[in-house]
């Protein structure tokens, strides 16, 4: 009877022990990373931890051009240590008052007020920082711990200011880790517990591609474009339409997906500078570890800051672009009408070997061009071949060109959307962009063409 | 002591009896009130078959009541009387049940064909939408404003998802459909409830009695994601519903030259309404 009760505990104990520890999420680093000698990989990581954080500890870097959140107020009153009154208004676009008791972890930045005493006192207006413990909007009485999460002493007076920053990007994280996680991964990296058994694989965020955007070629994904995708999905794949989410809630998501695509490109940027010098494959009777690791001392303290700082300058200059409106695909001309003329240019035009569309999506559209029992490059290696006939994707997955009999689009079948497809390709996939050698006219009746596939036999019959 | 079985078997059909009567009042009852005119019959029949059994339950234990207490009452040790084999109260007892039985499946023969036999289908209903069920949302097709419902997809017709806008005050029909596996259409608040079987068009015809928005979900154990499959119904005024294809159709037209505004503001202003956000 007791060895038995013993058991029961045990196996209960064990139970506890294994939840707790899964349900911490945590970032993963790349395989690339993986293939670093064991110090270039710590460095990597302790970079990644400095600028991003952990899922737990999410780390606001004001280079990047995300929108973290913040909004403010002014102290009303300080009571104990750790807690103030202040009456947090003006809340930031991504937070909404409800919200605001899910502050917690979120930065406090506290401001003496300007001219005050103490800001002529500390020079250049200091602002200590702290996290949010709890925050009651009813009695608007906030508590601060320091910033390993203890309790702390709060050197502030009425009329200083408080900031709270990063409220936005938590508020995404806890979204993203309750609607998208389970496909996309905690990191993003698009292996999720259910990611194994989708066809086509969710999208891993870390190369920071997507397919399906406004954007002209070579431009990242705007915030738009990814709104517009969480909210219909992408139809003939399990991307699921997140259309009922309140606005709010996917503006939130969007903001830590793009974060989370920074994050991973920081990891891609470093490890490519790393891995000409110090993979672990190098590690030989010429080169000893010890070798490597002084090699690597010195360029950790040399060069590894300024690869860090340019790269996030790269990141901002590069998330930006996006929301600029010059790079995006706008056409110049209106719509052709889609006449039975324009459905025969585009044909034309489909079959040409100006375009060759043909040779991936086959003559009648059906998507069994020759080009997928070809042996092609791999992606990303030119002159590389593969192993297996087919056409790869970024990611290093088959891609088969689009069924357009079917008539499912699954970036939009607004006929903006597949103007945009063709113009500049379908990025991070063979499909490359035509823009640049063709008219507005010719992608209008490419567009008419492509939308009147599914009922191609219909209007032949007709005729 | 020799009280306690007669009371233990008063005490539950008592606390049965007190959990129905409260519970409409501690919100435990149906999902809301009835919003269709059909639902509404369907509450009845229900009401009906609570009211037919609830009788002969509370007489029934009344009856078992009365003799266990009588039983513990009587000390004397008189003779039992069985009532096996009796040939009269077999027959009462076989044919009382299958009369009400009898009446209950003709009572709601008429609701029932209301409901699911096309030939009883209210005359002016025409099918508005195409509901096509997959793993895991509700995939949605109107024809173009002004135009019918055609069976097979058409060059102008406009698509959707998950958000399934109907005109309130007149009936309306869905076609329904899936692409993959046996899902099941579900709308508690107009107590409609289909399945979508693969290969099949099945048609669903209500009428929604005013504005408002109902959660939609699957009733199937479709696949892992079965949970995820919400969507909503927007039951709307006639004007708004045909403002809301007109939306679509402008959003479906957008050709990205017309004007250059934010492309996700669009769908956001369709996505949006008076009402409350359906919290995922
Ligand atoms: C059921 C699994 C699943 C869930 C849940 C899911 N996704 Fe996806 N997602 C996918 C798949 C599969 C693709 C790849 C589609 C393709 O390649 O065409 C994808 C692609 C994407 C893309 C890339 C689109 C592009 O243009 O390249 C984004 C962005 C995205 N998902 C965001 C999200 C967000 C945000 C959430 C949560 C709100 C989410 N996903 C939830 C499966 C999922
Ligand atoms: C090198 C091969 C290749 C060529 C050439 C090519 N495509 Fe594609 N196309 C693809 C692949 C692969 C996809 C699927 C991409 C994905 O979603 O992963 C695709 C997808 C599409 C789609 C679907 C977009 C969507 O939203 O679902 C359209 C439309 C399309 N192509 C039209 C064209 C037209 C028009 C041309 C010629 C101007 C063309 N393609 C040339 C490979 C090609
Ligand atoms: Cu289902």
């Amino acid at each position: 009877m007791k060895f038995s009760d013993t058991i029961v505990c045990a196996v209960a104990l064990l139970g506890i022990a294994g939840c707790s520890s899964n349900s911490v999420p945590q970032f993963e680093t790349s395989q690339d990373t993986g293939k670093l000698f064991q110090p270039a990989r710590d460095a990597v990581e302790s970079e990644l931890q400095a600028a991003f954080g952990t899922p737990e500890n999410l780390v606001v870097w004001p280079d990047l051009p995300v929108d973290f959140g913040s909004f403010g107020g002014s102290i009303e009153k300080v009571t104990t240590q750790g807690t103030l009154v202040v009456p947090l208004a003006g809340q930031s676009a991504l937070a909404t008052d409800e919200r605001l008791p899910e502050l917690s972890g979120a930065a406090v930045l506290v401001a003496p007020a300007a001219g005050g005493e103490k800001g002529a006192e500390g020079g250049e207006n200091a602002a200590a920082v702290y996290r949010v413990a709890h925050y009651d909007p009813e009695s608007k009485t906030l508590r601060v711990v320091d910033e390993n999460g203890k309790p702390t002493q709060v050197t502030a007076a009425e009329g200083d200011g408080v900031q709270v920053i990063g409220d936005g990007l938590q508020k995404g994280r806890n979204l993203y880790l309750k609607h998208c996680m389970h496909c996309h991964g905690v990191s993003g990296d698009g292996d999720g517990p259910t990611a194994p058994y989708l066809k086509p694989r969710p999208r891993d965020y870390r190369k920071g591609i997507f397919k399906f955007t406004s954007t002209k070629t070579g431009v990242r994904a705007s915030r738009d474009d990814l709104f517009r995708l969480v909210k219909l999905g992408v139809p003939g794949t399990y991307m699921p339409s997140f259309m009922l989410l309140p606005d709010d809630e996917v503006s939130a998501i969007v903001e830590y997906v793009r974060w989370l695509s920074m994050r991973g490109e920081l990891e891609s940027k470093l490890v490519v500078q790393l891995a000409l010098d110090f993979g672990s494959d190098q590690i030989g009777p010429k080169r000893t570890f010890a070798d490597m690791s002084t090699e690597f001392d010195a360029f950790r303290g040399s060069d590894l800051p300024d690869i860090v700082k340019s790269a996030g300058e790269e990141l901002g200059a590069d998330w930006s672009a996006p929301e600029d409106a010059e790079n995006l695909v706008i056409p110049k001309e209106e719509r052709v009408a889609s006449s039975l003329e324009s459905i025969a240019r585009g044909r034309k035009m489909f079959l040409s070997e100006k375009t060759k569309c043909y040779s991936c999506h086959g003559e009648t559209g059906a998507g069994n061009g020759a080009a997928t029992e070809e042996i092609n490059d791999l992606p990303g290696q030119p002159g590389v071949k593969a192993e297996v006939p087919g056409l790869f994707d970024a990611w290093g997955n088959i891609v088969k060109p689009r069924n357009l009999q079917r008539g499912l689009f699954r970036g939009g079948r607004r006929p903006i959307d597949i103007y945009r497809r063709i113009h500049s390709g379908i990025k991070g996939t063979p499909m490359q962009a035509f823009g640049n050698n063709l008219s507005d006219q010719d992608i209008w009746d490419l567009v008419n063409y492509v939308l009147n596939v599914p009922f191609e036999k219909k209007t032949q019959a007709s005729h | 002591m020799n009280k306690f079985w007669p009371l233990f078997f008063c005490f539950w059909p008592i606390v049965a009896v007190v959990a129905f009567w409260i519970s409409p009042a501690m919100n435990w009852w149906f999902p809301g009130m009835a919003m269709s005119p059909l639902g509404q019959q369907i509450d009845n029949l229900f009401y009906m078959i609570l009211v037919i059994v609830g009788l002969v339950f509370v007489g029934t234990h009344i009856g078992l009541g009365y003799v266990l207490f009588r039983g513990v009452a009587h000390e004397d040790e008189k003779k039992s009387w069985f009532s096996h084999g009796s040939h009269k109260l077999e027959v009462l007892w076989s044919v009382a049940p299958a009369g009400i039985l009898l009446f209950m499946s003709l009572y709601q023969l008429d609701v029932w064909m209301r409901y699911r036999v096309k030939s009883h289908f209210p005359d002016e209903v025409q099918p508005i939408a195409e509901v096509t069920a997959r793993q895991f949302e509700w995939r949605i097709r109107y024809p173009a404003p002004g135009k019918a419902l055609m069976p097979t997809p058409q060059p102008d017709d406009l698509y959707t998802v998950n958000d399934l806008h109907v005109p309130f005050g007149r009936p309306v029909m869905i076609r329904l459909r899936s692409m993959d596996v046996q899902h099941s259409f579900f709308v508690p608040e107009l107590r409609i409830k289909q399945d979508a079987v693969p290969g099949t068009v099945i048609p669903i015809w209500f009428e929604t009695v005013d504005e408002g928005d109902f959660d939609l979900t699957c009733a199937e154990l479709c696949g892992w994601g079965h949970y995820k499959m919400r969507g909503r119904v927007f039951a709307e005024r006639e004007s708004q519903f045909q403002h809301y294809l007109k939306t679509l159709q402008a959003e479906q037209d957008y050709d990205g030259v017309r004007e250059l505004g934010s492309t996700g503001a669009q769908i956001a202003e369709y996505s949006r309404g008076p009402h409350k956000q359906a919290g995922h």
